[in-house]
């Protein structure tokens, strides 16, 4: 517990400091590129919960964005609600889908399971496209506060969000890492059969690792109609949601919170870098490069590279 | 046989499509026994075993443990009431060290305790304490199937199936591997050995029982159940 204690506090402190230096930059732009790789930092790590400890690949990252994102958008529609209580909502619903996912899908294994979630994303879609109350396919505007109090701009107050579910994220990974529970997940993704006979619930603990990582994501996506501010089906349910979302852990590496985080930290930022100077259409090549040098050279990753696959339980 | 067996299996059924794996099978197993299940190959005796630990549904009959029907139990559920199996082929948590192999059934199976110590006993029991942080991939085959009975040891079963854990080793790994299941079975757990190695079957067995094609042929003391006319036709040819 002491140690719980003491990693949360430090991963408080980078967090503040973090948000410092953005502040001090002074530039509004800065946040605007920070949202974006903090909210990868988010969806890696809730990736790497289901796909990295338990060895379920999730290809459906997007539908469970979206979930987050239009659940704070039917949210708006009813009463205006402040964006922490937008992102709590967002959490419920993307972790009962993924919660009903899991029900449904954990019986299938391997590209069979990747496949059931990548066709949850698309069944999503179509009903969110044809849904008028959210703005179906023509999409919906969403308004944002030009001022918040303390704050000041918008954009900063949503970082502040994003960095708060970041911090939330990575300590829950940590603390799974280290319990039990983490135990169970690394069995499970070892070996499922020889789990169940050593006594390990893999059907509960699978459905936990499924709700915990679809409700992080929803969280991840409640704020994305305010920082798009026009938000339609075909962008919220963007594949490279997905790809990014599993890029990013394989490429840092999965057998630890930091892995993901590393990665999404790298690309994240390799992407805006790109963005600004070549085009937003050369991120796509750059993740794919990546990832095929990393699977070659590294299958490990950036940490197993660096020899920190993770603590190991002493013993 | 005045107390009620530790397991109990009635007319036990399971079916692939139109092919009766096991047909109507009772099989007994009293609390501290040894039993060696032999049969030819495809004859059920692993189907026997994975309808008794779960891995599989039977479709009729009945499997008791303990005074409780366990048929629609889960694996995890039975591995907690206390019977366990090991593999036919070892199957380690392989990104796991040893240790943190046993580490799984401590915190999971949980029937005495978390208690560490359980662990080192296990490592110390089988005879793998000077590789407690080697890797599944760094074990020699008799080393993992002895991974795969501390883990079952620090389950503390009360009923073991031991599904062929010699098959492919020599035969001082063998006289290891019989040894460590007499060990097991002095502290009082039930084993019962599936195995083709005859050597094994009948220094280790206080009773035989023979499946062939799904039914139980002979049930009984291993010498009369061996000079049985029909088992030595089914089972050990003309």
């Amino acid at each position: 517990m002491n140690d719980f204690l003491r990693f949360f506090g430090l991963v408080v402190l980078a967090a503040c400091a973090l948000f410092a230096a953005m502040r001090a930059v002074g530039n509004d732009y800065v946040f605007y590129a920070g949202y974006t790789v903090l909210e990868y930092v988010v969806l890696a790590c809730a990736w790497n919960i289901l796909g990295g400890y338990v060895g379920y690949v999730n290809f459906g990252v997007a539908a469970f964005l979206a979930l987050g994102a239009y659940t704070g958008v039917a949210l708006s529609k009813i009463a205006p609600l402040p964006l922490p209580v937008m992102m709590l909502a967002g959490g419920v619903v993307a972790g009962l889908v993924g919660l009903g996912t899991g029900y449904l899908t954990l019986r299938l294994r391997g590209i069979f399971f990747a496949i059931a979630t990548l066709a949850l994303a698309v069944v999503l879609q179509t009903l969110i496209t044809n849904w008028e109350f959210v703005g179906g396919s023509a999409g919906v505007y969403a308004i944002r506060p030009k001022h918040v109090p303390v704050f000041g701009s918008y954009i900063a107050y949503m970082v502040f969000l994003m960095l708060t579910l970041a911090v939330i994220v990575v300590t829950v990974s940590r603390a799974i890492e280290t319990s039990g529970l983490g135990l169970g997940f690394i069995a499970i993704r070892d070996d499922e059969v020889a789990a169940e006979a050593t006594g390990v619930p893999t059907l509960q603990l699978k459905l936990i690792a499924t709700t915990l990582s679809g409700a992080f994501m929803g969280m991840a996506g409640a704020p994305l109609p305010y920082y798009v501010t026009f938000l339609e089906p075909s962008s919220a349910f963007n594949l490279s949601y997905a790809v990014n979302s599993i890029a990013m852990p394989l490429i840092g590496g999965t057998t630890a919170w930091f892995g993901p985080v590393l990665g999404a930290l790298l690309l994240g930022i390799a992407q805006q870098v790109v963005t600004v100077t070549i085009s937003s259409e050369v991120n796509l090549l750059i993740v794919g490069l990546l990832l095929i040098g990393f699977v070659v050279l590294a299958p490990q990753g950036l940490i197993g590279m660096l020899g920190l696959t993770g603590r190991r339980r002493s013993g | 046989m005045s107390a009620l067996p530790l397991f109990r299996a009635e007319s036990l059924t399971k079916r692939f499509g139109g092919f009766f794996a096991l047909d109507g099978v009772d099989f007994n197993v009293s609390a501290g026994e040894r039993v060696g299940l032999i049969g030819p190959n495809g004859s059920g005796k692993s189907t026997l075993v994975g309808c008794a630990s779960g891995a599989l549904r039977n479709d009729a009959g009945a499997v008791w443990f303990k005074d409780q029907r366990i048929d629609r139990l889960s694996p995890h559920q039975r591995v907690r009431a206390g019977l366990v199996r090991s593999f036919q082929l070892p199957r380690p948590f392989r990104g796991l060290t040893v240790v943190e192999n046993l580490r799984v059934p401590l915190f999971f199976a949980g029937r005495q305790g978390r208690e560490e110590d359980a662990i080192d006993e296990a490592l110390e029991f089988v005879g793998l304490t000077a590789r407690r942080k080697a890797m599944p991939q760094d074990l020699t085959q008799v080393d993992l199937r002895k991974l795969d009975l501390a883990r079952a040891t620090v389950a503390k079963p009360l009923l073991l199936f031991v599904d062929e854990a010699m098959a492919g080793l020599s035969h001082s790994e063998i006289d290891e591997i019989l040894a460590v299941l007499m060990r097991m079975n002095d502290g009082g757990v039930a084993i019962v050995m599936i195995e083709h190695i005859m050597r094994a079957v009948t220094a280790f067995s206080q009773r035989l029982v023979v499946l062939v094609a799904g039914r139980k042929l002979a049930d009984g003391d291993p010498d009369q159940v061996l000079a049985n006319v029909e088992v030595q036709r089914a089972y050990l040819g003309e």
